[in-house]
């Protein structure tokens, strides 16, 4: 055992100190005096008022003896030699993805992952330093080599659990980082072990403990829902994952706008995962924008049993066909699910009379150009905003221009190769920030650009001279420029990870952009532009993002959705893909001892002590009391009455005893004053 | 009167004794001691002092038949004088050995007084027996009256033992020995007997003795200067005391002393006793013409 502040034992010093001042005599002179008969009274008299007596050795005595002692112990602060699974230098990596949130272990697998290192901090050593890394998506220090429980805890404490995956390897990065410039460090992963499969074992320059969290708990899990639609109709689709060792029939159900559409239940094999479709549902309307599944079977992980889907497009915009039939691009657009389609012919063209997002002029263009992007094809022969539009000519090898990174995208999955017919084109001189998409060697065909807050883009040929419109590639162009000109809030099909920060395409023109999430908070990530990056997604849900573009306001989503298998598998890894990683089991690893405080029990002996004493103390106390009784009663040689009268004697047998008593003693009295005059002799 | 030769055997000097020559001693009430002297006695007798008259009886002295009053009232009546007896003044001085301390120490004033009482007794034609008490009477000598016998009280005086304990119940039990007429018995000593003395005086009264006590303590008794930690040594080996002299334990003291005298002063309030404490550095002078007069021993 050893103390911890060895130097509280200097109270003890009062002992030897008390019991020296009793063994000292002091140096006395001596004087004869007449008589010491008054001096030795007097010293009697002072004793005799002096506040204290002969020491007198009594349980009670030695017990509080005992007590002061243990309390002197305890200010000391004993400790014990322990056997800790940490010391010296160490790094815990606690894993908070979202199959922590697993609740196969009390309360779950995160609070008793904090459980376990609160009770590894508990036994740090006064010479340990421990730094705590929480790991998810991105890493992050709660605290970096602190000697300080309370910081420690407090960290611990602060960290929370997320919707993400882990990334070990991020993690381990950190560590080393933190690991720089020390020596004798260990690591300790506290998890489950589903991270990010990295692409290979990772070597470390430490050694890496791995602490298992959590056991092989079946778990069902939505790993993706999408929808279509099929002649007008709508169908979903979802996934379903079994991820348990038996087979399990699994309740599904679809929501339609938060209104419940159908229930169908899948029964998968262990470890199998299936897919449910609904539909064609034509009961639903057209105007249906979310689908929500949800899994009804209660199991470890409640995080994987929803998901959400957007229908259509993220973000739906209008947008005017301004031609004189040109049924290629009508149908093209047509094909667009995040547009509504409008139509017209340039003789009835006004402009601006619908406020539309996307303005389309199809071998026209109008005097005044609207608000709005505007998509010129075939533009006659002039000057306008976005260059000059000359004679048309001959045009030969068709090319990919040097498009900017704002339009990088209009090319994508487009086979340029395949048109092999474009007899005549306008040649097309590009403003200064119009960029060329598509080139020949003659003109550029396609030029795109943003300028005054709206984005143009001009096609210099009439498509039905080019068979363009018969390849594949058509429909993926016009779906890249619509994309272009009205982005969708997040890129791709609207789908995003929890907790990744997520980046809102803004409409051009737009002046404010506000994201409302499933906890119905709302924050303004712009102005300014462009957007700041919203990183609260860390809830499973649809997000609603609301841009006001030239005074109206146009509603988008994103779905947050977890769809990770890693995580809905919840059997813990056996092992960590880290080279010489060792599994750790509290208690029994060879790693150094450390103190631990052992007060908490003496403070226990103590209580125990106490309650010893009041017990002596209380039975001293009931015997004095039943000794007093008895004298009192054997006082006079007679009971008192009023003392033994039972509680069941009537009340007139009392009376009549206490007159009786009464009368006796005034007889009694007066026999006393008689006799005491007789002797006088005052009666002759 | 005493010569100057007489002075070197004699405690007091001249000048004192001629200062003693106007006083004598008072007693409380009259005794019958059946010694023809100068005090008045409770008994009629023969002296010069007409007391009263009485019817004549027969076997009365005719001598004293008043023949005028006979002659008026044809009837005998006899004149009565008061009677003048002599008193026996016993002194009797504490030797002991605490009666060395002090300075001056308290056995020197108690010679003195001794001395001085004897002389104001001798000088009344009283007899004196002078006494030395330790744990018993160790001594004594019964001395004839007049001046000339403060000779032998001088030398007797001289010859005082200083040593011994105080016993003064035994010792002033022992005086039942010597004395057996009523007398005036005056006790010089500073009480501080171990085991007490109320025995002995209660004795002195059985011998119809009036008791006059005069304590002596020394001013160092009286008034303790000492400070510090001390192992105080009994004079009479009665046994150290450690004191530690406090303000506390001063109080202490001072509060038994009080007490002490008191009980002493209550004791002989009691029984009829004349008490008086005196502090050893008094004059013997001052003591006899001040404090005794206070009570009421001389006049």
């Amino acid at each position: 055992m050893s103390l911890l502040v060895p130097a509280a034992l200097a109270f003890g010093i009062i002992i030897p100190i008390i019991l020296l001042l009793y063994f000292m005599r002091p140096k006395r002179q001596n004087r004869v005096v007449g008589s010491t008969l008054l001096w030795q009274q007097a010293l009697q008299d002072l004793q005799a008022s002096r506040p204290w007596q002969r020491l007198r050795i009594t349980p009670l005595l030695l017990l509080q003896l005992l007590a002061a002692l243990v309390i002197v112990l305890i200010l000391a602060r004993p400790a014990i030699f322990l056997p800790s699974p940490i010391s010296g230098d160490t790094i815990i990596i606690l894993q908070s993805s979202a199959s922590m949130q697993a609740t196969d272990v009390t309360p779950n697998r995160f609070e008793a992952a904090k459980s376990q290192i609160a009770d590894l901090v508990d036994g740090l050593g006064p010479n340990d330093h421990l730094s705590l890394i929480s790991m998810a998506h991105t890493p992050q220090v709660l605290i970096a080599s602190s000697q300080d429980k309370g910081q420690i805890t407090a960290a611990l404490q602060r960290a929370k659990v997320t919707n993400q995956d882990a990334d070990l390897e991020q993690a381990l990065s950190l560590a080393i980082a933190l690991a720089t410039g020390r020596t004798n460090i260990q690591v300790l992963v506290v998890g489950d072990g589903h991270v990010v499969a990295p692409d290979q074992t990772l070597v470390v320059p430490f050694p890496v403990s791995y602490l298992r969290i959590g056991t092989d708990a079946a778990n069902a899990a939505l790993l993706a829902l999408a929808s279509r639609s099929l002649q007008g109709n709508l169908v979903a689709l979802a996934q379903v994952a079994n991820y348990s060792h038996e087979q399990r029939s699994i309740p599904v159900e679809l929501y339609a706008d938060g209104k419940l559409v159908n229930v169908q239940t899948i029964t998968l094999g262990a470890g199998a995962s299936g897919a449910i479709q609904w539909g064609p549902l034509p009961s639903l309307p057209p105007t249906t924008r979310y689908l929500h599944a949800q899994i009804l079977t209660q199991d470890a992980l409640s995080v994987d049993h929803e998901a959400w889907a957007i229908v259509g497009g993220s973000m739906h915009g209008r947008v005017l066909l301004v031609t004189k039939g040109n049924n290629f691009l009508q149908a093209a657009l047509l094909l667009q699910s995040n547009i509504d389609l409008y139509k017209t012919t340039p003789d009835k063209y006004v402009v601006n009379a619908g406020n539309f997002d996307l303005t389309v002029f199809d071998g026209f263009v109008p005097a005044t150009l609207p608000t709005g992007g505007v998509f010129f094809i075939n533009p006659p022969q002039g000057s306008y905003i976005f260059g000059q539009s000359r004679p048309q000519i001959r045009v030969s090898h068709i090319g990919t221009g040097s498009a900017g990174s704002e339009s990088s995208g209009l090319l994508d999955n487009v086979d340029l190769s395949s048109i092999h017919v474009l007899r005549l084109s306008h040649l097309l001189v590009p403003a200064l920030w119009a960029q060329p998409v598509i080139v020949t060697p003659e003109t550029p065909l396609l030029i795109a650009g943003e300028n005054n807050n709206r984005r143009i883009a001009a096609l210099s040929f009439d498509l039905h001279n080019s068979d363009l419109p018969l390849q594949p590639s058509f429909p993926i162009l016009i779906y890249n420029l619509v994309n272009w000109f009205l982005p969708p809030p997040v890129a791709g099909d609207g789908q995003v990870s929890p907790d990744l920060p997520v980046t809102v395409q803004s409409w051009p023109g737009a002046d404010r952009v506000t994201i409302n999430g499933p906890d119905q908070q709302t924050v303004t990530v712009a102005p300014p532009f462009p957007a700041a990056p919203y990183a609260q997604t860390n809830s499973i849900g649809i997000y609603q993002v609301t841009q006001r573009v030239y005074g109206q306001e146009r509603q988008g989503a994103f779905a947050v959705n977890l769809f990770d298998p890693q995580q809905s598998r919840l059997a813990p890894a056996n092992q960590l893909p880290v080279v010489h990683s060792i599994n750790f089991a509290p208690g029994n690893n060879g790693v150094p001892r450390v103190l631990r405080e052992v007060w908490p029990w003496i403070a226990a002996l103590l209580l125990l002590i106490l309650c010893l004493e009041w017990w002596l103390f209380s039975r001293g106390y009931r015997l004095q009391s039943t000794a007093a009784t008895t004298a009192s009663k054997g006082k006079g040689g007679y009971t008192r009455v009023g003392q033994t009268r039972s509680r069941n004697t009537p009340r007139f047998i009392s009376e009549a005893r206490d007159q009786l008593e009464k009368r006796y003693r005034v007889a009694r009295k007066r026999l006393t004053t008689v006799t005491r005059r007789r002797k006088k002799g005052m009666y002759r | 009167m005493v010569n100057e030769r007489a002075t070197s055997r004699f405690p007091l000097d001249s000048g004192v004794l001629q200062r003693l020559d106007s006083l004598a001693l008072l007693t409380r009430r009259p005794m019958a001691t059946g010694r023809p002297g100068r005090r008045r006695s409770p008994l009629a007798g023969s002296s010069m002092e007409f007391a009263d008259y009485r019817r004549y009886t027969p076997g009365d002295d005719f001598r004293r038949i008043d023949w005028r009053a006979y002659a008026r009232l044809e009837r005998l009546f006899l004149r009565v004088f008061e009677a003048e007896e002599n008193l026996t003044v016993t002194v009797l001085v504490d030797c002991s050995d605490s009666m060395s301390y002090g300075l001056p120490t308290k056995a020197s004033l108690a010679m003195e007084l001794a001395a001085a009482l004897a002389y104001v007794a001798l000088k009344c034609e009283d007899s004196v027996i002078v006494g030395a008490l330790t744990d018993k009477l160790t001594t004594y000598r019964r001395v004839g009256s007049g001046k000339n016998a403060v000779w032998s009280v001088g030398e007797f005086l001289q010859r005082l033992p200083r040593s011994g304990t105080t016993d003064l119940n035994r010792a002033l039990y022992d005086l039942g020995r010597i004395v057996n007429r009523p007398g005036l018995t005056i006790v010089i000593s500073d009480f501080l007997a171990p085991g007490g003395y109320q025995t002995g005086i209660q004795a002195l009264r059985q011998l119809r003795q009036e008791v006059a006590l005069l304590q002596i303590l020394a001013p160092d008794e009286l008034e303790p200067d000492i400070q510090g930690d001390w192992q105080l040594q009994d004079s009479e080996g009665a046994g150290n005391v450690d004191v530690s002299v406090s303000p506390a334990v001063l109080q202490a003291y001072r509060a038994r002393l009080a007490t002490f005298t008191q009980e002493l002063a209550a004791f002989a309030h009691s029984y009829a006793i004349t008490y008086t404490l005196i502090s050893s550095d008094t004059t013997v002078i001052d003591v006899v013409q001040r404090i005794l007069r206070q009570v009421e021993l001389v006049k």
